[in-house]
C-alpha cells in the first residue's frame, strides 16, 4: 500500500517521502500535505520514480503500435 | 520510494497552533494549560517591557504565565496572509520557535490525515524526531 512518511525536525522542516506510489501519481495525490504544512523546497525523485515513469511510457508506446 | 521533499513549516491553522502550544515544553518543562492562552479574533494589545508601540497580537500568553518573571508576553499575530508572526523575548528563542513549529506541523499533518480519512501512526524515530506514516489505501487520488 503506498504510504506517505513525513519526519519532523526540531527546526520547524519537515522532510516528506513517498513509497510505493506508481509512477508521477506520488506527486499529484501526496502535494495537499505540502500546501497545508507550508513552503516545499526542492523534489528529489528516486529511482523507483524514473522506473515507473520509463515503464509507463513503454507501456503507450506498445500500445500505439496496435494502430 | 517515490520522490523526497523537504518542507518549511509555516504557521497558519489556529487549532493547530494551539495544541502545538499545549504539546511544545515552556520555561518550566511542561506544556501550557489550555486556561492561559488567548485567542482573539481581533488582535489586542501586548505588553512589551519598555516599548511603547501599540503592537497587538492574536493569540497570546501573558507574561505571569511564561514560567519564569518574564517582562513581556508571548503572542502570534495573524497577518494579511493568514500566517502567524511570533513577538517572542528571552527563553522563547528561535530555537523554541522552531520547537513549536514541529509541533504544529505534527498537529497540522495528523488534520489533513483525518480530513482525507486516510489512516496514520505517530511514532518517534531512532534520533528523537517525531514521524508520521501515512497508509494511502485509494491510490493516493484525493480532491
Amino acid at each position: 500500500m503506498p504510504e506517505i512518511i513525513l519526519t519532523f525536525n526540531w527546526d520547524g522542516t519537515v522532510e516528506k517521502q513517498t513509497r510505493g506510489f506508481k509512477g508521477k501519481s506520488c506527486v499529484k495525490a501526496t502535494k495537499f500535505i505540502e500546501d497545508a504544512l507550508g513552503e516545499a523546497g526542492e523534489r528529489k525523485y528516486t529511482k523507483e520514480y524514473y522506473d515507473a515513469v520509463q515503464y509507463g511510457e513503454k507501456e503507450q508506446n506498445k500500445q500505439g503500435l496496435r494502430y | 520510494m517515490s520522490h523526497t521533499v523537504d518542507v518549511t513549516t509555516q504557521i497558519t491553522d489556529e487549532d493547530c497552533l494551539l495544541a502545538a502550544l499545549m504539546r511544545v515544553e515552556n520555561a518550566t518543562g511542561q506544556a501550557f494549560p489550555r486556561s492561559v492562552i488567548e485567542i482573539h479574533k481581533n488582535a489586542v494589545p501586548m505588553n512589551l517591557y519598555n516599548d511603547h508601540r501599540d503592537v497587538r497580537a492574536n493569540v497570546i500568553i501573558r507574561k505571569d504565565h511564561l514560567g519564569y518573571p518574564a517582562y513581556n508576553d508571548l503572542g502570534f499575530v495573524k497577518k494579511a496572509d493568514g500566517t502567524y508572526q511570533a513577538v517572542i523575548a528571552d527563553h522563547y528563542d528561535q530555537q523554541w520557535l522552531g520547537k513549536l513549529s514541529t509541533y504544529y506541523g505534527v498537529e497540522k499533518a495528523k488534520k489533513e490525515f483525518k480530513v482525507k480519512g486516510i489512516k496514520y501512526t505517530e511514532s518517534v524515530d531512532e534520533t528523537g524526531r517525531i514521524q508520521l506514516k501515512a497508509s494511502v489505501s485509494n491510490g493516493g487520488i484525493y480532491a
